[in-house]
């Protein structure tokens, strides 16, 4: 499957830019999806949602810092304490935007939901984007220190064979 | 690129949320200014110094959340230095503070003259 990356400028800022991938054979990327549902998580979690879309703005003027992620693989956002979550039944585990961090300059908006299970891989809604994200990012892992990617240029329209 | 959801949400103003999100990035970034000046950035070093596993610094150290106070002051135990400041000049409520550290202009504060602050205006940083 070829996947190209696309940049999203009016999510880039002085420190940081933001792209997302279009697979092959879709019509729009990952983060379009993504947003389309947008209304439907913020009723039932929005300030996870409002939190992270804050968030991506902020780091327009400050970057993607390390830090700012939680430790995981993939990582995600929004990183919110249980408390801060509107759990609505057991089976709800927060909003996740499942992301590539490359650098503090460079971050890849990919696809998510609403997790429904205590392991990513396990659930039906965001299971499919958990394993995604983790190949691309091992795939795109793997082009750097080939040398067939080099993100000190612009990542726009690259394509990758995944 | 279609990210018109996007767009209106964050075009909706809550400064709880932003200033929330803000708040918790300052603070972040405070921490790992503090890790590097005295751990060199080695959280396992902390975690040594704190008496407690790398993992659980790493998740006291890493991520967007609501810090507890008992949190920042455990780390301000092993930086030996504050995380954040609180004012507590209490007969100078129009003393600002700027910044999430002691960054106050001492301008603003009336002064002797001998260019000392007089004592009652004085900021005292609180330990939390």
């Amino acid at each position: 499957m070829e996947i190209t990356i696309k940049r999203i400028d009016y999510l880039c800022g002085p420190k940081l830019s933001v792209y997302t991938v279009k697979k092959e054979g879709y019509a729009v990327t990952e983060y379009e999806l993504f947003t389309k549902d947008l209304p439907v998580y913020r009723q039932s979690h929005p300030d996870e949602v409002k939190s992270f879309i804050d968030a991506l703005d902020l780091m327009k003027e400050r970057g993607a810092k390390k830090h700012y992620f939680k430790p995981t693989w993939p990582q995600y956002l929004p990183k919110m304490d249980k408390e801060s979550i509107e759990i609505s039944d057991n089976n709800d585990y927060g909003t996740r935007l499942y992301v590539i961090r490359l650098r503090d300059d460079i971050l890849i908006l990919l696809n998510g939901g609403i997790k429904t299970t205590l392991k990513g891989q396990d659930c039906p809604k965001v299971g499919g984007y958990f394993k995604f994200t983790k190949k691309l990012e091992k795939k795109i892992d793997s082009l750097l220190v080939e040398k067939e990617i080099d993100i000190n240029n612009e990542l726009h329209d690259v394509s990758i064979d995944l | 690129m279609n990210i018109e959801n996007h767009i209106q949400i964050l075009e909706e103003k809550d400064d709880y949320i932003h200033d929330l999100v803000r708040t918790q990035m300052d603070i972040l970034d405070r921490i790992h200014f503090l890790l590097d000046k005295y751990f060199d950035g080695s959280q396992a070093a902390l975690a040594v110094k704190m008496g407690i596993s790398e993992a659980r610094v790493s998740k006291m150290v890493n991520g967007l959340q609501n810090f507890t106070l008992s949190t920042l002051k455990k780390l301000e135990q092993a930086f030996g230095e504050n995380i954040i400041v609180v004012p507590c000049d209490y007969d100078h409520e129009d003393i600002q503070i700027d910044g999430y550290i002691s960054t106050f202009n001492p301008t603003s504060l009336n002064v002797d003259t001998k260019g000392e602050m007089v004592e009652s205006q004085k900021l005292i940083p609180s330990t939390i």
